[in-house]
């Protein structure tokens, strides 16, 4: 039975795509979208949420399902189309009711590549402790329980959708293990019989029912964006299995690749979300022998899917830290580490208590929330934080379109002036976006329930409340902020360029702009190579990046949201970097018109001149638990510049000083042959990476094309 | 007050002693050799780089004589340069770079310090390296006073062949030597870097009775010093001595070439392969069995 997944990994990565349903197993996706469309018309009046459980029950009953014998693990099922098409129609039908105030946020702003305003349904984690504690049947009589100290009849509804629901995840369940039976499926069969009924007792009764949650919630059309702290909520599984004699050491890592590999075949373009490490209740450190196996697993796997987040503090030992830079340094780059001390500090600011913290992870990419208490919403809106400085010299409208979606303003004078200028139109902006989201929060009830998100969650259980209408205990609302780096570039350049050296006035900057550099060759080049940048350890560009970065924490940070929480800060871009610069013109810091903007809370690309510590040290400058929808840098390296014995170590005093410094989330990049030949190519966006020759880094870009040719082939040759 | 003329800066430098460091290179070397991987720093005076993204574009001809634009070419004059700099602040284009600005201790320091978080975290600090740093014993001995009382670990990079009261001036306040061997037949140490090696010899037996730890480097030139016979008598040599804590085979490149043009000396090392890995293994093994049975575990490192 075991020793098989090296054999047919192949097979397992294309389980989806290849996949035929047996037709005898259920319904056809068109047959299922019929009895759907008759069971939405007889549920029409009553209350959007029972409909939602109707629904969702009668794909997971109906539905055709597939159990491969080969597999550890079963989850196939043929769902359709059907709850998207039912999210869309609700969406469309309560966005259609929305008034207009604030409408340009969510139409004018994105069309300039100003940012939006959303309602994000997509960053969410269940409470995993109750789904792997309880069971779908244990959730069930949760709610029913529950249900019998209701005071409302909006309650009792609650609780009914919620137990339907869950009594629908085990119906599926009893139809897979029917199904694994049928097809002599001895693997999972047993498994699958076990949770249906009760809590899961073994890792692989506990991975299987984590993998079916995970595919029961993505079909109520709330994607898991965390699946949660994995080296806590499995330890009791692993440890139960190994004191029993139910599975060594070898058969727990070979059902974790079998399940991993589920994620990789699913293909979610942003990756499965998977948390270790960090401190547990009363403060000490949790890594364990599971730590340890994951990373193992992940390593053997040399996967990009799923992504691990490692949260990192003083007392994270030093050898798991190095096996981690050890996977780092071999390419298998999929780790983002988040620092403890600063992530507790900004929870404790945001109002979240103590006990609550130990259970955070990142949602999503890097945002943190409170597993199982939060709904964090983390792009309810996005920004372009260089989008004022267009603003500014235009009278507050976008040049490219004309749109109005500034303030109409005069052109600055002096210092102050710009920067009062800027902090006008970000403020004005910023507020639009925030007024359009809490709209959006106000028709989410209406337009998605989630029961089955909302029965995982302890305190949407006793309030008897969806999470679209507030349930958990935190309730908060993400704007990601775009371009740190590229906004602070900008003032810095008007100020250089303008103020300090005379070089030119604000006119004709505004018209160097307007013609997107065009006969200002010699201007660009100042601003470009002389003027102060973000991302050198610049004492006043990196000044402006922190007033920047304070005022809008400011701003964002105490607005309150309509679910009871605030707006939070985020400083990240994603690859939005790209989406928001295709519609920002030129700007003063001699970026072209349709240039991406600086990444996360990186420099402009190619500005990052004087190396990966000047960096570092720019971004420590910021007061990263201003930022509660989370930060991050991305660090490039050469391979060579951390080979060897000793390359594990610089990696980890890299993420130790960065998080002694403040920072908040750090990711690391290692080039291979295939980058480096791009950055011969276009050596102005890889002014920073860093090669070593002979005794010493240097800049890959400063080399010789030869050299470079050697450098190349010293990757390719995997040296 | 000491001053030197720095050839450049290096953050982030990590393989000049044990973690992440900031290498400071003085300029001025008393060897030639030919092989020299760092051209820019051999002579004393300071050199104008132009590096190949120059745009012809003139500004720097503007303000100072010293520079032609002539057929389409950028014609330096380096005789005449004074090393005043202003033509690297004309460039816009990041396209001129001075190697050898002149520092006191003092004005290095904000710097250096600027790293100090990863110095501590990494057991890091600064390696002071070149040419030959210790052709300016006194300023890097008031740099080293400075930076210790910031408690920071100091290194020394050097390849020896100096008067032995440089080493002494600086004794005091080095961690940690960083020393090279090239060659270990004085005759052919002449003829590859102009100078014999006794006296470089006898200064790492002297500065290894000061007990002070030492990283011996062994830059790896196919076809000069990578016969068996170099490595062995090399091992032999470092065996007897006490206070070795790794020895670093740097094989050659011929990554330097491009340096040599942009501050327009001749390149006159012949076109080498540089060794393989299989070959550096080969090496390191034979130097770990020839340094005898007191450096079993003293890391040999390529
Ligand atoms: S000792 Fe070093 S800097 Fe001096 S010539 Fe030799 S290789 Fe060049
Ligand atoms: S450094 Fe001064 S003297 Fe030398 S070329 Fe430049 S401007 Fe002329
Ligand atoms: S100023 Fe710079 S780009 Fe222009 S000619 Fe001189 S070196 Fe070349």
């Amino acid at each position: 039975m075991w020793n098989t997944f090296d054999r047919i990994r192949p097979h397992l990565e294309e389980q989806y795509r290849n996949w035929e349903p047996n037709p005898e197993t259920g319904l056809s996706p068109e047959e299922l979208e019929k009895l759907a469309d008759r069971c939405f018309e007889s549920h029409r009046g009553e209350p959007l949420i029972l409909t939602k459980a109707a629904i969702f029950e009668l794909i997971l009953t109906k539905a055709r399902i597939g159990v491969d014998p080969a597999d550890w693990f079963a989850d196939h099922l043929q769902s359709g189309n059907v709850m998207n098409k039912y999210q869309g129609l609700r969406k469309a039908e309560g966005y259609r009711k929305l008034p207009s105030d604030c409408e340009d946020a969510s139409s004018l702003y994105p069309e300039t590549g100003t940012g939006y305003a959303a309602l994000d349904l997509s960053h969410t984690s269940p409470d995993w402790k109750s789904v792997l504690e309880l069971g779908p049947t244990g959730l069930r009589d949760r709610a029913l329980h529950a249900q019998k100290s209701a005071e409302t009849e909006e309650q009792r509804i609650f609780y009914t959708a919620v137990a339907v629901i869950f009594d629908a995840m085990r119906k599926f369940i009893e139809r897979l293990a029917e199904e694994a039976e049928r097809v002599g499926a001895e693997r999972v069969s047993g498994t699958l019989r076990a949770i249906a009924h009760r809590p899961p007792e073994t890792f692989q009764e506990a991975l299987q029912l984590s993998l079916l949650y995970d595919t029961c919630q993505e079909l109520e059309g709330e994607p898991v964006r965390s699946q949660g702290l994995f080296d806590r909520l499995f330890l009791p599984f692993y440890r139960h299995d190994l004191q029993n004699g139910i599975l060594t050491r070898d058969q727990a890592k070979e059902l974790l690749k079998f399940f991993w590999t589920k994620f990789y075949a699913q293909g979610h373009p942003n990756g499965k979300n998977f948390g270790f490490g960090g401190l547990e209740f009363p403060g000490n450190d949790t890594t364990n022998e599971l730590t340890e196996l994951g990373f193992e697993v992940y390593r053997e796997l040399n996967t990009i899917n799923p992504k691990l987040t490692f949260r990192v503090s003083k007392k994270t030992p030093d050898f798991i830290l190095r096996r981690v830079a050890e996977c780092i340094q071999a390419g298998i780059t999929g780790f983002v580490f988040a620092n403890e001390e600063t992530a507790r500090e900004m929870f404790r600011k945001r109002g979240k208590e103590p006990r609550d913290i130990y259970d955070f992870i990142f949602v999503g990419c890097y945002e943190p929330a409170i597993m199982g208490r939060e709904i964090s919403c983390t792009m309810a809106g996005t920004y372009n934080l260089l989008k004022p400085v267009e603003l500014l010299f235009h009278n507050g409208n976008d040049p490219r379109t004309g749109a109005a979606v500034g303030l109409p303003c005069p052109l600055p004078r002096n210092s102050q002036e710009l920067e009062a200028a800027y902090f006008r139109q970000l403020t004005h902006q910023l507020t639009r976006i925030m007024e359009r989201g809490k709209l959006y929060e106000k028709i989410w009830p209406e337009v998605n329930p989630s029961p089955l998100l909302s029965g995982t969650m302890p305190e949407c259980i006793r309030k008897g409340r969806d999470i679209s209408d507030s349930g958990t205990k935190y309730n908060t609302s993400g704007i990601m902020c775009a371009g740190i780096g590229s906004a602070a570039d900008a003032l810095a350049a008007v100020e250089y360029l303008v103020f300090e050296r005379n070089l030119c006035s604000m006119t004709e900057l505004k018209n160097a702009l307007d013609n997107n550099w065009n006969g200002y060759e010699t201007l660009r080049l100042e601003a470009l190579n002389h003027a102060p940048k973000w991302g050198i350890s610049d004492p006043s560009a990196d000044a402006i990046a922190r007033r920047i970065t304070e005022h809008t924490a400011n701003l964002i940070n105490h607005t309150p949201n309509t679910r009871g929480g605030t707006f939070q800060m985020g400083l990240w871009s994603i690859d939005q970097d790209r989406t928001l610069g295709s519609k920002t013109g030129a700007t003063p810091d001699g970026r072209l018109s349709g240039a991406p903007l600086s990444r996360n809370t990186g420099s402009t690309t190619g500005m990052d001149r004087r190396g990966i510590t000047a960096l570092m040290n720019s971004v420590m400058k910021l007061d990263h638990s201003e930022f509660p929808d989370g930060s991050v840098l991305d660090i490039m390296l050469h391979p060579s510049a951390v080979s060897g014995k000793e390359g594990p170590d610089i990696i980890t005093s890299l993420i130790r000083t960065f998080f002694a410094g403040g920072g908040l989330a750090i990711q690391f990049n290692i080039l291979s042959a295939e980058d480096l030949k791009q950055a011969q190519k276009e050596p102005e966006k890889y002014s920073n990476l860093q090669v070593r020759v002979c005794g010493w880094n240097n800049r890959f870009i400063l080399l010789s094309p030869e050299e470079q040719a050697l450098f190349i082939a010293k990757a390719e040759a995997g040296e | 007050m000491s001053v030197a003329r720095i050839v450049d800066i290096k953050h982030f430098a990590v393989h000049d002693g044990p973690g992440i460091r900031t290498t400071v290179f003085l300029k001025g070397c008393p060897l030639r050799c030919i092989w020299c991987h760092n051209p820019e720093s051999v002579r004393t005076v300071p050199e104008i780089a132009l590096l190949n993204r120059c745009t012809l574009c003139g500004r720097c001809a503007e303000v100072c004589r010293c520079h032609r634009i002539e057929k389409g070419k950028h014609l330096i004059d380096r005789t005449s340069c004074t090393g005043c700099g202003r033509c690297v602040s004309a460039c816009l284009c990041n396209a001129l770079f001075l190697y050898g600005k002149t520092f006191t201790p003092e004005g290095l320091m904000p710097e250096l310090l600027t790293d100090r978080l990863f110095y501590g975290h990494s057991g890091g600090g600064i390696t002071l390296s070149g040419g030959e740093p210790l052709l300016a014993p006194e300023f890097c001995r008031d740099l080293f006073r400075l930076l210790k009382t910031e408690g920071i670990h100091c290194a020394v990079d050097t390849c020896g062949n100096i008067p032995w009261n440089a080493f002494e001036t600086v004794l005091p306040f080095a961690d940690l030597f960083l020393y090279d061997l090239k060659q270990m037949d004085s005759d052919l140490h002449r003829q590859y870097t102009g100078a014999p090696n006794e006296r470089i010899l006898e200064n790492l037996k002297h500065l290894d009775d000061t007990g002070k730890p030492i990283e011996i480097r062994m830059p790896i030139i196919p076809g000069l010093n990578d016969d068996p016979g170099e490595i062995a008598s090399a091992g032999r040599f470092l065996g007897g001595l006490k206070h070795i804590i790794a020895v670093r085979l740097l094989p050659y490149h011929s990554f330097a070439r491009s340096k040599y043009q942009s501050i327009g000396h001749a390149d006159t090392m012949p076109a080498v392969e540089s060794p393989s890995k299989e070959k550096l293994d080969h090496l390191a093994a034979q130097m770990q069995k020839e340094m005898g049975k007191t450096y079993r575990n003293c890391p040999v490192l390529r």
